[in-house]
């Protein structure tokens, strides 16, 4: 038997089919692997737009930029305080600095430690004792 | 319901109280505003009052320089609220002019005893919330006194 009745005789039709069905699923799948390829390497290059770092990282800036701005006559008492700070140990008592800030003479010493705090610039540590907050300091008054 | 009422129910060592204790305490409790660096509690005196906070903000302090700053409404301080020596084991001090309930101890004392369960809830509430906003202070020891390291 030879030509198409082999073929009918033989489910040469069904398995043609399913050869077909089979290499175009599979033509379809790499099209599409190739066609997100891009987004692959982007993410490579540049994970930080992706996913949950992305969201993350706004989080982070969403909670930054809702900490108040130090104005331009708040600065400089800021700069004094920190000051004050580069003779204490890293991690200071907090008593420690408002009682040095009264004995040097920093005009307000309580509103001006208050915007310090306000600001995420000194920030308490887990131990009882506060620390500089140095990027902050330098984002906010420099 | 008054505000004194309204911040125990915000305050979370003051959430298992029951109502009548609640309105009790709002009878006891004093408004003060609270100003910029003043004292309210000095290590060593007397303990007659412990403080509810209801704007400001107050830093709690050891003589070793620890300290924590307490600014949310309904925050507490006070951590020698039970120790039998009847005095300040740490320092408060007024770092933004606000207002704060000011609570007679003795008074208090006697008002939470009538519900001694509610009492040890309250305790419970209180050694949680000392963990949470001032972790360098000490669990109530053998003796049922408070002390910060």
């Amino acid at each position: 038997m030879y030509g198409l009745d082999a073929i009918s005789a033989n489910n040469g039709w069904s398995i043609a089919a399913v050869g077909i069905i089979i290499v175009f699923s599979g033509l379809v799948i790499l099209a599409f692997v190739i066609s997100q390829l891009h987004k692959v390497l982007a993410f490579i290059e540049n994970p930080d737009r992706f996913g949950f770092l992305s969201r993350k990282k706004s989080i982070d800036e969403t909670k930054e930029s809702a900490l108040p701005v130090l104005t331009k006559k708040q600065k400089e008492p800021a700069r004094q305080l920190c000051l004050i700070l580069d003779t204490m140990e890293d991690h200071f008592p907090l008593p420690k600095l408002i009682r040095m800030a009264e004995v040097s003479g920093l005009d307000q010493p309580y509103e001006n430690l208050n915007n310090l705090l306000d600001t995420g610039i000194i920030e308490p540590d887990s131990d009882g004792f506060f620390l500089l907050n140095k990027d902050r300091f330098k984002k906010m008054v420099s | 319901m008054g505000q004194m009422t309204g911040l125990l129910d915000k305050a979370d060592i003051f959430k298992s109280c029951d109502p009548t204790i609640k309105e009790k305490l709002e009878k006891i409790a004093e408004k003060r505003v609270i100003y910029e660096g003043e004292d309210l509690a000095i290590e060593g005196q007397e303990s007659l009052f412990f403080f509810l906070l209801i704007s400001g903000r107050i830093m709690v302090s050891t003589k070793e320089g620890k300290a924590a700053v307490l600014q949310n409404p309904g925050d507490f301080a006070g951590f020698e609220l039970f120790s039998t020596q009847e005095k300040y084991i740490s320092n408060v001090k007024s770092i933004k002019e606000g207002e704060a309930f000011f609570i007679n101890r003795h008074k208090f004392i006697e008002v939470i005893q009538e519900d001694p369960l509610m009492a040890e809830d309250f305790m419970k509430e209180c050694e949680a919330y000392i963990s949470r906003t001032a972790p360098f202070v000490d669990r109530l020891d053998g003796s049922g006194v408070k002390s910060i390291n």
